[in-house]
């Protein structure tokens, strides 16, 4: 490769450069007057790939993008086009890994490329999101090394593969660098056991965020040394987890996806108040064995992913709940004795959202009566909730179970100023029908929403989206 | 307290001390005592310095309603070409981050989803490549060119 020569000696204060003649003629490049630093601030808005074209503009911007430090991103969106057609079955499985392949040894070529070229002293967030498999770890583990050298602050890798033989990340590219600048960490369908987790939390005095996501060979999370700014722990999939036990006093949020036989201690958290939970867990984290029902008190954010049945236990008192997000099955959880519950435990609740999912999709097919006739009368409340304040509906088919519940929260809710109701379907239905069947829906969904604007207090706004 | 400013063209701008540290430059000058006298900007001519008062001003007033100082940023970058290279500038020199970081924006989203043509004819760019060089790049950045 040809020598490059270094641009960023010519960061020079703009007084040096100043011409009398500089706002006479408009046809001027005037851009490339500007200083190196702030034509770098400006590449750093881009996304790479469109930095990285600019290489092309003029001499003077040849290399100036690989002085950005802030973000490299190498993400998969050029695959997602192949995968579109391969879930449409316009391509078959064959050609769609021969694509796969192909794209993907690009994606190598092109992230080592990018690495190479890169002159900034360092690099803030470092994110893989692509296919890879553990048949690419010296690649991977190359990349891991560069973000180190380069003092990486945020380090993500997502590598979707969906194969048996994921990479696994060891503590060898960590070695001999130091992790002090790290302070986020995310690792989806990443091989990593909980020694290696420990080896890299025990360098990192200042991480503030860890995200483990599909990992089988996490068994045990658990941290000798304290780990004072970690704020936002999320432990998603790991299915073979059996403990965790860290010394985070400063947790502020845990999002956990994992069955109950886990052991989860986490101690006296006293800033601890967002938790997020899924399925089996949620009914289990109301008992009081569950060492999570330990800080519902604490709460201020709370969220449930309910997708499979479920009896609905009784809740404690969520006295600090200010922002509650449900996002449930339809036909598992009969809506409104479900908020019904939820706002009678939480008298101080401000924000509540609600996302009615359904998976199968011929009920939505059936349930979807949205042209309705007369009037839905809900008696009103006994018991309003005098905090409720802003309610948002997503996945809103205008069917009569939607209708009901929107009308109870509205009449329930007697300082409501704002309902937002979210029509826009997921991409189930567009996968499997045409848009414009979709469209159809949509407009008859965002018709009922319409409706609820007569129910609604004057000063109450309706946004529907 | 007030302080007095001069642009280029020898104007002169009385503004509240709380207004003008917004330009972490004028900050330090005020902090080490320079500021007693007319401070001189050589670098910003009196149109431009008048626009960039106008936001200090505006950030002082409006820091607590962030929706009402996005509405006035968002109006406020919306001028031509000329005028917003002459605010990065003076936005640099001055040291007003988030003045610079706006304007920034601003460049950014014009260049955004535009070809590399498209981008020297908007931004006047000319291009100083030999065909063979232009060759060499297309290769050096591959999977960038190939989208």
């Amino acid at each position: 490769m040809a020598k490059r020569q270094t641009n960023l000696a010519k960061i020079v204060h703009p007084s040096s450069k100043i011409t009398n003649q500089k706002r006479i003629n408009l046809s001027q490049d005037r851009l490339s007057d500007l200083p190196d630093e702030i034509l770098v601030s400006i590449l750093s808005l881009l996304k790479l790939e469109e930095r990285q074209r600019t290489s092309i503009l003029s001499r003077r911007w040849r290399y100036l993008w690989t002085f950005v430090t802030c973000n490299l991103v190498f993400d998969k969106s050029r695959l997602q086009p192949v995968w579109e057609k391969y879930k449409c079955h316009e391509i078959s499985i064959a050609d769609f890994r021969t694509a796969l392949y192909s794209e993907r040894s690009k994606f190598i070529v092109w992230v080592n490329d990018v690495l190479e070229l890169h002159q900034g002293d360092t690099i803030d967030e470092f994110r893989v999101f692509f296919d890879m498999d553990g048949t690419f770890s010296a690649v991977l583990d190359n990349w891991i090394r560069f973000s180190m050298r380069k003092k990486v602050k945020k380090l993500s890798l997502n590598l979707l593969s969906l194969g048996r033989h994921k990479y696994s990340l060891t503590s060898q590219p960590f070695q001999s660098y130091s992790l002090e600048s790290l302070t986020d960490l995310s690792l989806t369908s990443v091989e990593v056991t909980g020694e290696v987790l420990e080896y890299i939390l025990s360098n990192c005095p200042f991480i503030e965020i860890l995200h483990v996501e599909i990992s089988r060979s996490l068994m045990n999370l658990k941290t000798s040394c304290p780990l004072p700014k970690l704020k936002h722990l999320k432990i998603i999939f790991c299915q073979n987890l059996k403990h965790i036990q860290i010394h985070a006093i400063n947790l502020v949020s845990f999002k956990y996806f994992g069955c109950e036989t886990t052991r989860i201690l986490l101690g006296d958290i006293p800033n601890f108040v967002s938790l997020s939970v899924m399925d089996s867990y949620v009914g289990y984290s109301f008992k009081n064995r569950c060492p999570m029902s330990h800080y519902f008190s604490q709460l201020e954010t709370l969220e449930l992913m309910i997708l499979r049945f479920f009896r609905f236990p009784k809740l404690p008192k969520l006295r600090n709940l200010r922002l509650l997000k449900l996002d449930i099955h339809r036909l598992f959880l009969d809506g409104i004795p479900c908020c019904t519950s939820f706002l009678t435990a939480s008298p101080m609740l401000q924000r509540i959202v609600l996302k009615v999912t359904l998976i199968n999709l011929e009920l939505f097919v059936g349930l979807n009566d949205p042209q309705m006739d007369g009037e839905i009368n809900v008696r009103r409340d006994t018991c309003p909730h005098q905090c409720l304040k802003v309610v948002e509906l997503i996945g809103f088919v205008g069917c009569f179970a939607d209708m009901q519940l929107a009308l109870y929260l509205i009449n329930k809710a007697t300082s409501l100023e704002k309902i937002i109701v979210y029509t826009q379907r997921l991409s189930l239905g567009e996968i499997l029908h045409d848009s414009s069947y979709i469209k159809k829906k949509l407009a008859a969904a965002t018709a009922c929403a319409k409706k609820l604007e007569t129910s609604l207090a004057p000063g109450v706004e309706l946004l529907i989206l | 307290m007030a302080l007095e400013l001069k642009s280029s063209d020898n104007k002169i701008f009385e503004v509240e001390e709380l207004v003008a540290v917004q330009s972490e430059t004028i900050k330090s000058l005020v902090e080490d005592g320079c500021a007693d006298n007319v401070i001189p900007l050589p670098n910003v001519d009196s149109k431009t310095l008048e626009l960039v008062l106008d936001w200090c001003k505006n950030h002082v007033d409006m820091k607590l309603d962030e929706e009402k100082l996005k509405e006035y940023e968002d109006k406020f970058i919306e001028v031509d070409q000329a005028v917003l290279y002459d605010l990065l500038l003076a936005a640099n020199y001055l040291n007003i981050k988030d003045l610079l970081n706006r304007a920034c924006q601003k460049v950014a989203d014009m260049l955004k989803g535009k070809t590399p043509e498209q981008i020297r004819e908007t931004l006047n760019i000319v291009n100083d490549f030999s065909p063979e060089e232009e060759e060499e790049i297309r290769k050096e950045n591959l999977w960038a060119f190939e989208e």
